[in-house]
């Protein structure tokens, strides 16, 4: 089969690898008919992900159809369309049992290497999906796959943001970053109460976007974004901040935006970064700060019935379809910020 | 109305009270050493004061504010607002709250500041009654 292959920081490829099989009675094989490249695959492509391999297949946001499956998988047949996690879940011990997947004993992320599992990922034709029952969900006929291919992580990861961030009605919720998880926090928020969102970002696009999505859009080229929070919030600032990007400066622009009482929710991927202020400031500002790896088992019901509903359309934040086959030049896009969010067609 | 008349006078009473801040002995040796750097803004009417501490230096107008002049704490708040914080009469965590008062910047550091310009008061009084503003003194 075709799949996309990491190499080294900034060189990913389109290769031949072997087409996966049944490992465990609860595994199924999973046509994949789109697939996403999320900015979590960027800290890949620039070599930021710690054990990652050569060779290794990347990519964790993928819809399909089922192709085969095990013989303990009870609820999936083949035929069925289905969304993945981004990660596996057995469903059944105590930290599944407390909604608590991300501390599963059988976590495993696909195409995030050896530390996080070894387990292929969905930028290819087949992809396995242990534990079949828990990371598939079927999908309804009537939605698209660029829709609903964001249940697995973005789209999770934005509203488990927003759910550990204790958003309150009437919150001003400050978006840093407005790229695709930013985009859909943006999105997200107003279903929560959210009062007034304001996104931050540096790409004309990208606020244009968020503006689109009732957003007050915030170019941080322009001057300090603090400035535009104590604007809608009587000099207070933000009752809840959200990290959306995973980088020092957006981190630091992040702590400077709580009122005082405020939440901070992280959520870019973050390795080495330092905290930018001091327990001391965390202390005497009496924040709370959150650092979320989005859940799409507790959320993906709510989620799916949102997007039936109508009240969420997180296809709109796909700028690009492209063939698997270009997956290389669609990884450079992504990366020059060419590209607000990406899927692969094999 | 506001009770200067204009920046000339922001920086002549309120300048020349962090004049006296920056000279006082006692002050400068809690706040040198901090790499405290301060810009305030007031409005109404409009002005700048930039103190540098570590440095002792003070700037009068945003166009006397040197190149590189990049404050790790800023202020913004009506000159009405910083009058009174000298008089005492603004609870600086009140006006905060409030938001009378926007404030960016280490919340330590402040909290270390406030305390400071407690004794100096009376000095910001003295300046006002040598000037012949009871107008002023009696707000």
């Amino acid at each position: 089969m075709r799949s996309v292959q990491y190499f080294g920081p900034k060189d990913v490829r389109v290769q031949d690898a072997p087409d996966p099989g049944i490992e465990d009675p609860t595994d199924a094989i999973l046509r994949v008919t789109t697939s996403a490249i999320c900015g979590t695959d960027l800290h890949i492509y620039h070599d930021k992900t710690p054990g990652a391999e050569p060779g290794m297949i990347i990519g964790h946001e993928f819809v399909g159809v089922v192709e085969e499956v095990g013989s303990a998988v009870r609820e999936i047949e083949p035929g069925t369309r289905c969304v993945a996690a981004m990660y596996t879940a057995c469903g059944r011990c105590p930290a599944c049992l407390s909604s608590n997947h991300r501390g599963c004993p059988h976590f495993m992320m696909f195409g995030a290497g050896p530390l996080a599992g070894d387990l292929a990922g969905g930028q290819a034709e087949l992809v396995r999906v242990p534990m079949a029952d828990m990371t598939l969900a079927q999908v309804s006929d009537g939605l698209s796959d660029e829709d609903i291919l964001f249940v697995g992580d973005i789209l999770s990861t934005a509203y488990s943001g927003l759910i550990a961030g204790a958003i309150h009605p009437g919150d001003a919720v400050a978006v840093v970053g407005a790229g695709p998880l930013g985009q859909l926090v943006v999105a997200c928020a107003p279903l929560l109460g959210a009062g007034t969102v304001l996104a931050i970002d540096l790409v004309d696009e990208r606020l244009k976007q968020a503006a689109e999505l009732g957003a007050i859009p915030v170019d941080a080229r322009a001057g300090d974004p603090l400035d535009a929070v104590f604007d809608v919030t009587n000099n207070q600032g933000a009752d809840l901040v959200v990290e959306a990007v995973g980088t020092e400066p957006a981190l630091e622009t992040a702590f400077t935006l709580p009122r005082v009482g405020g939440r901070v929710v992280l959520l870019g991927v973050l390795v080495e970064e330092p905290f930018p202020v001091t327990a001391g400031e965390v202390f005497l500002r009496g924040l709370s700060v959150s650092a979320v790896i989005g859940n799409p088992f507790a959320h993906r019901p709510e989620l799916m019935r949102l997007i039936e509903a109508g009240r969420l359309s997180p296809g709109r934040i796909v700028s690009h379809t492209m063939p698997l086959e270009d997956a290389a030049e669609a990884y450079r896009m992504f990366d020059a910020k060419e590209a607000t969010k990406i899927v692969l067609k094999p | 109305m506001a009770l200067f008349k204009d920046e000339h006078e922001v920086y002549r009473y309120l300048g020349q009270i962090f004049r006296v801040s920056l000279d006082d002995p006692e002050l400068a040796s809690k706040v040198r050493g901090t790499g405290l750097i301060v810009r305030i803004d007031y409005t109404n009417p409009d002005s700048t004061i930039g103190v540098d501490f570590d440095n002792a230096g003070l700037y009068l107008g945003a166009g006397q504010l040197p190149a590189g002049f990049t404050p790790n704490m800023s202020l913004k708040m009506s000159a009405d607002d910083g009058h009174g914080f000298w008089l005492g009469k603004l609870n600086m965590t009140a006006a905060m709250a409030r938001g009378k008062v926007r404030v960016k910047g280490s919340v330590p550091k402040m909290l270390k500041l406030m305390p400071l310009t407690k004794p100096l008061r009376s000095r910001y009084e003295k300046i006002l009654a040598d000037d012949g503003r009871a107008d002023l003194l009696n707000v």
